[in-house]
């Protein structure tokens, strides 16, 4: 059985005597409301709704018709009938437990700002002040979802040691190591990371509700998932607290009555290390297919150069050498006839996202000096097509090897083999871990006009 | 929301709009609608399902509707000079 609080409408006969005078129609509001609670708590059958945030949220103008009930005794709009309708589903889901169990986070720009691999634990955007707040009170959000015994979980493309300094050293972080059940922070496919969490919290994938601000991501998850809910995410920061309470939380992780024992599920689960192994079905060539990529190489493009040098410097993680330039160096090598600037734009059906990788060949050296690809695309193998015209390039100024370059940094190990995993063999090794490449360029193009 | 003018004249392009309207809420063919289709010659066109029509009226076309409007508008055409 269902009832609704009372939930009087705002006009008061009293008017501003109706705080404090006896006949008080918002005194007797509250006193009716606390009879019904009480009825409600010795009969488990008895749901109670409150429509209160409703009319707070929506307007009573928008939600009551005086037309409608002096003409017809109906009280409500159509508006309102819809609102009612939906709120009453979302309440017996709660009621009957139907609710969602897991909670799959990304965390760049999900969870705090920025992209932890790029500005460090300090520098990511989360904050008591200014717009580091928005992620803070979403984490806060999150936090009370888990108190109500939902499980939270990390599905993040990240180096793992990245993310344990933002734990270890942010002091703004709401979210502790310890609110998580479970996580996969890695570069593989998030697919395989949410496959993973099942295994381990032995849930089954339709009990997980996953959000990634990234809708490739969020795409690559529902088309291989179908069964794991992945919701749209907020255009803006700010949205993200009053998405989380009002659309996130009601719709998956509506709670009638908390137990007790919901707030401790998080540590129950964590103490379940019994990891199986995947069972990974995701298959990432016949995704990256029907992503529908395009990709167009341009080579010293002077009108590319500021961009060119600006993910030089933003760039550490997919990045090869990491030598940082600026507009003028940029500039220098597109001009020059000594170097080849490649810069490659990426679009695919979400969207265009612009120079996304970019090349820098000593065509003197036949020499690799720079060779990165912007975080937003790792995974999508476009730096292939890359490589493969800088070695076009190479062959075409008569070399018939092309050198190149790993430097090691703190942040780019994800990188440490992919001259190794793309046909080059080591030259030399330094002392301090720089290794020198060679890879022969056939001349079968070249014979073949 | 506004309240629209009950002297306005319905267009045939808001005849046509009421008209699908009106199909769609009473779930009957638009071809066996007109501009005088109404209340008193249309059987599933009761009171009750006219409150379901202004009802969902005012959202489809975001109106606020009076207490005249909701008693007279009985028939196509006078609900097609309803639409803003």
């Amino acid at each position: 059985m269902i009832a609704n609080l009372f939930a009087f409408s705002s006009n008061r006969w009293l008017n501003f005597a109706d705080v404090l005078h006896p006949d008080s129609l918002r005194g007797r509001e509250a006193d009716l409301n606390a009879k019904l609670v009480a009825i409600a708590k010795t009969h488990p059958n008895l749901l109670l709704l409150d429509l209160d945030p409703l009319f707070r949220r929506h307007g009573e103008d928008a939600l009551l018709s005086d037309a409608f009930w002096y003409t017809a005794r109906i009280r409500y709009t159509a508006r309102m009938f819809e609102l009612l309708a939906a709120t009453i589903r979302q309440a017996t889901d709660a009621h009957a437990q139907r609710c969602k169990k897991v909670l799959v986070l990304d965390l760049d720009d999900t969870l705090w700002g920025g992209i932890v691999g790029e500005v460090g634990p300090l520098g990511v955007t989360l904050s008591e002040d200014g717009n580091g707040r928005c992620y803070r009170d979403f984490q806060r959000c999150i936090k009370a979802a888990a108190r109500t015994g939902v499980l939270l979980t990390i599905a993040s493309k990240n180096n793992e040691a990245d993310v344990m300094e933002v734990f270890e050293q942010n002091k703004m972080m709401i979210l502790r190591r310890e609110d998580f059940a479970a996580s996969s922070i890695n570069w593989r496919p998030k697919v395989e990371g949410i496959i993973a969490i099942a295994e381990q919290l032995n849930l089954g994938t339709d009990s997980f509700v996953f959000i990634d601000d990234n809708p490739v991501e969020r795409d690559a998850v529902q088309k291989a998932l179908p069964d794991v809910t992945v919701p749209d995410f907020p255009s803006r920061a700010e949205e993200l607290p009053t998405w989380f309470e009002q659309k996130i939380v009601p719709a998956y992780f509506g709670k009638y009555a908390i137990s007790d024992e919901e707030a401790a599920k998080t540590e129950q689960y964590r103490a379940n290390t019994a990891r199986q192994q995947l069972a990974a079905s995701f298959d990432l060539e016949k995704y990256l297919a029907e992503l529908g990529i395009e990709c167009a190489i341009s080579v010293d493009d002077a009108d590319r150069v500021i961009r060119a040098a600006q993910i030089t410097q933003k760039t550490s993680q997919f990045n090869l050498t990491t030598r940082r330039y600026e507009v003028t160096d940029l500039a220098r090598f597109v001009r020059s006839h000594k170097h080849a600037v490649l810069t490659l734009d990426y679009r695919d059906r979400f969207g265009d996202e612009g120079a996304v990788a970019l090349a820098i060949v000593d065509l003197a050296e036949g020499r690799i000096d720079t060779f990165l690809e912007s975080c937003r695309v790792i995974g999508c193998r476009v730096e292939d097509r890359l490589l493969d015209k800088a070695i076009d390039i190479c062959r075409r100024h008569g070399h018939r090897r092309i050198i190149g370059e790993y430097i090691p940094t703190r942040k780019n190990q994800m990188v440490a083999e992919f001259y190794d995993a793309h046909g080059f063999v080591p030259l030399s090794k330094n002392n301090d871990g720089r290794v020198t490449y060679e890879r022969a360029i056939d001349d079968r193009r070249r014979n073949a006009r | 929301m506004k309240e629209p003018s009950m002297t306005d004249d319905a267009t045939p392009d808001k005849i046509q709009t009421a008209v699908k309207f009106i199909a769609n809420v009473l779930d009957i063919p638009e071809d066996q609608l007109g501009p005088d289709t109404s209340m008193d010659n249309t059987p599933a066109w009761d009171s009750s399902e006219h409150m379901n029509i202004c009802l969902l009226f005012e959202q489809k076309f975001h109106v606020k509707l009076n207490m005249d409007m909701i008693m007279t508008a009985t028939n196509v055409r006078a609900l097609a000079a309803l639409i803003p």
